[in-house]
């Protein structure tokens, strides 16, 4: 789209760099594309259904809320179809159809939209969603039926202690264990993973901070680490959860903060509290901190002239 | 101008884990923050200059330059100049010399790229090129004493873009005991420019004969050659020049990463020494010259002579064989692009500078002066800009920004017209480098946003300071009669 308008034509910079907002959106769609795939052959081809339907609301409604509320329509920068997918992914293969619309429209229009739009919502939409809906609907979330047998992820084996039970750390890293759509496969999750931070999208420090906190954390409190961090999403929520520009601290020290004030409200809600949606709540707990994060961590200033980041002898007055 | 799309970025990855592990050890020098552009000058950088000195049209000098300088004229509407010949010069009699001989034609009106219409000298070219008496003899510095070299660098009126001033201010403010270090900035890190790269190639003799100057003036310093690692050709020929034994003369690879060219970058770099604004550099002893400066002295002490010329990169998608010109200062840019190569498209937007930090020129028809370093002509194609979109909160301007600010953050104080909170974050540090406009994803011009408040707060600045004077004119006026006639 050209804009021609004064600010934008008369004024430098007159080349600009390679990133633009939907360039971003589209390498996060293409590293979870591996995913979506794995999901359709593991799962089978409902997955690729509620994937649709997700994507499809979530489009949809920021297209007629935007429309509405008469704002430009911005569906062409790919955020409402990454926030489908990744509402989607969140979601187990045995939902009904409805559910994901729900979920879609939950977090576009009321996390994303009525906080102001891209850009200025305070929780992560896709992750919302996740939390209304399992609080909202715990058995449809939390209880699997594959062919009408019930079916237990690997994260309810370890919330019950049954360590017996666990599928091999092989099958759980390959991601052919039961569980959410897209947060199985931890291998797939960080092949996109390294794809994303090759191309400069997200910034490894959150999610190789919440990573390690967890595992060293339930290390210490529950003796064990491998299975905490391979089960239950944390790797996917870690990488593409956690990773959100907007939810997230603006330097690098804050971020290092929020990863790791993840990881301890991870491990401690997970011993202490109801697994399942340990990792949802805690990152929507950081995330609520993060405009704290940002008003108290600033980048380290310039010169000599600054203390604690305060101008001496403002012209503007004191 | 779109960059390609690298699709998978190896270094990008290594620099990312590297970031992460907090690596100390940096294999090439740089500083804090900077963006890593594409520098887009295998176009003109390896083609040799090529010789515009002879314009057809008139030659305007305009008497105030683009640092603020006035002139006033010493010549006269019909007098004969010379080429080197004094024209005009400021009230501490710092010169302005005339680059042809001909007939001054008008003493007018005229516009400039850098401001509205400005009073200047126009000279008519009689192609005869006389030169006035030069009124030093040619001598090697080796045999000059320093009062001596000091008045040849003041006579020349030689100004450093870099710091805005005049040399000669420069070299009068600093003692020779407090300079410890001389830096030549040989980084040039904006794109297509590759004025400084070509000068070193086929001009290095007189830009290492201009350095040996300033280590002469200033004994106890010691003079490093900053040059960014793109350059590697002209790190070796300028390595061969130097005389690592006789010289206190170095030459310091850094890494070329925009805005590396900016002195304040330099200090950072290379002597590791955070100062917050250019003209605090010579107090902390630093002296930063560009590379045509460095000729110039040469040329001046050497010579006796000004160097009234300047080299222009005249790039862009629009030329067929875009290269680097010689001019003549006070030729005109609709001259230098009408005769300068064949264009195959045509120039929807004309820049004066680089593409990051240039002026749009709407009208060519203005003088070529010293701060002129490139002209780039942009097609329809890479002169389209991507509307502004709302900020995705990426962090990447935080990132960019060399001075430690908040772009941001600052943008949404002058939207929020909050001035006292915009000064106490940092926000009149900026050095306008337009790094974070750059590398915004929303193409939002945040750079711009802070350029704003910076004149919001010196229009604050200024009025503060005239209603103080109209106090404290206003409480004179509350004199007696007899106090008043006094």
């Amino acid at each position: 789209m050209k804009d021609r308008s004064p600010s934008n034509y008369y004024q430098p910079p007159h080349s600009r760099g390679a990133d633009t907002t939907s360039s971003i959106m589209r390498d996060v769609l293409f590293a979870l594309t591996p995913i979506l795939i794995f999901a359709t052959v593991y799962f089978g081809y409902r997955a690729l259904i509620i994937v649709l339907i997700s994507c499809a609301t979530a489009v949809l409604s920021e297209y007629a809320w935007q429309k509405l509320s008469r704002k430009r329509v911005s569906i062409l920068d790919c955020s409402a179809l990454l926030t489908g997918l990744l509402v989607a992914f969140n979601l187990p293969i045995s939902v009904p159809l409805w559910v994901p619309a729900v979920g879609a429209f939950f977090a576009i229009i009321i996390v994303k939209q009525l906080f102001g739009g891209i850009g200025r919502n305070l929780l992560n939409p896709a992750l919302s969603a996740k939390l209304m809906l399992i609080l909202v609907f715990p058995a449809l979330m939390t209880e699997f039926r594959i062919n009408g047998i019930p079916v237990y992820t690997p994260l309810y084996y370890l919330s019950e202690g049954q360590f017996e039970m666990l599928p091999s750390m092989m099958s759980c890293f390959l991601g052919v264990v039961p569980g959410d759509l897209g947060e199985t496969s931890v291998l797939l999750i960080l092949l996109g993973g390294i794809y994303l931070a090759a191309r400069r999208v997200i910034d490894l420090r959150i999610p190789l901070s919440y990573i390690a906190v967890v595992f060293v954390l339930s290390y210490l409190l529950k003796g064990n680490g491998m299975y905490e961090i391979l089960t239950g999403g944390l790797i996917f929520a870690a990488f593409f959860m956690a990773t959100d520009y907007v939810t997230t601290p603006m330097t690098g020290v804050g971020r290092l903060v929020f990863g790791v004030g993840c990881g301890v409200l991870t491990t401690l809600l997970r011993v202490y509290g109801n697994y399942e949606i340990a990792i949802c709540a805690s990152i929507l707990l950081m995330n609520l901190l993060t405009p704290l994060i940002d008003r108290f961590i600033v980048p380290k200033a310039f010169g000599k002239i600054y203390t604690n980041n305060r101008l001496h002898g403002t012209i503007s007055g004191d | 101008m779109n960059p390609i799309h690298k699709r998978f970025n190896y270094q990008a990855l290594i620099s990312n884990v590297r970031d992460l592990a907090s690596s100390v050890t940096v294999r090439v020098p740089t500083f804090r923050g900077g963006v890593q552009v594409r520098p887009d000058k295998e176009k003109t950088q390896e083609m040799t200059i090529a010789d515009y000195m002879d314009p057809k049209e008139d030659l305007v000098y305009p008497l105030t330059d683009a640092y603020g300088n006035t002139f006033t004229a010493l010549v006269a509407v019909g007098d004969k100049v010379q080429r080197d010949q004094i024209i005009a010069e400021t009230e501490e009699g710092l010169p302005l010399y005339s680059s042809v001989s001909g007939t001054v034609k008008d003493i007018a009106m005229k516009l400039t790229a850098y401001a509205d219409k400005v009073r200047s000298i126009i000279v008519e070219n009689d192609h005869a090129y006389t030169t006035a008496d030069r009124p030093f003899t040619p001598e090697s510095y080796k045999e000059l004493p320093e009062e001596e070299i000091r008045l040849r660098i003041r006579a020349a009126g030689i100004i450093e873009p870099t710091s805005k001033m005049f040399l000669d201010q420069m070299l009068q403010g600093a003692e020779a005991s407090q300079i410890h270090t001389v830096l030549i900035d040989g980084a040039e890190t904006e794109p297509e420019m590759s004025a400084a790269y070509r000068l070193m190639l086929e001009d290095s003799w007189r830009i290492v004969n201009g350095i040996r100057v300033l280590t002469k003036l200033f004994p106890k310093a010691e003079a490093v050659l900053c040059i960014a690692d793109d350059k590697p050709k002209a790190i070796e020929v300028m390595g061969d020049y130097i005389d690592h034994e006789a010289d206190h003369i170095r030459v310091e690879i850094v890494r070329c990463k925009y805005p590396q060219h900016h002195p304040l970058m330099l200090a950072e770099t290379v002597l590791h020494e955070e100062v917050s604004d250019v003209s605090d550099l010579l107090s902390h002893g630093i002296l930063i010259i560009s590379v045509d400066t460095a000729i110039a002295i040469s040329r001046a002490v050497t010579q006796g002579r000004p160097l009234q010329r300047c080299i222009v990169t005249l790039s862009g998608d629009c030329l067929e064989s875009p290269r680097n010109y010689r001019v003549r200062i006070g030729t005109s840019v609709k001259e230098l692009v009408e005769n300068g190569g064949v264009p195959v498209r045509e120039a929807a937007k004309v820049i004066l500078g680089g593409p990051i930090t240039g002026t749009v020129l709407q009208d060519l028809d203005v003088p070529i002066t010293k701060s002129t370093a490139c002209i780039l002509l942009m097609s329809e194609e890479s002169a389209h800009q991507m509307e502004e979109s709302h900020c995705i909160r990426c962090g990447r301007c935080v990132a960019a920004c060399p001075m430690g600010l908040a772009p941001y953050f600052l943008e949404k104080l002058v939207t929020k017209r909050d001035w006292k909170r915009f000064e106490s974050s940092g926000g009149m540090t900026c050095i306008e480098c337009g790094a974070c406009s750059f590398v915004c994803p929303a193409r939002r011009k945040v750079g711009i946003s802070v350029m704003k408040g910076k004149t919001m707060i010196n229009e604050r600045r200024d009025l503060k300071l005239r209603a103080e004077a109209e106090r404290y004119a206003e409480a004179r006026f509350d004199s007696t009669p007899e106090e008043d006639e006094r």
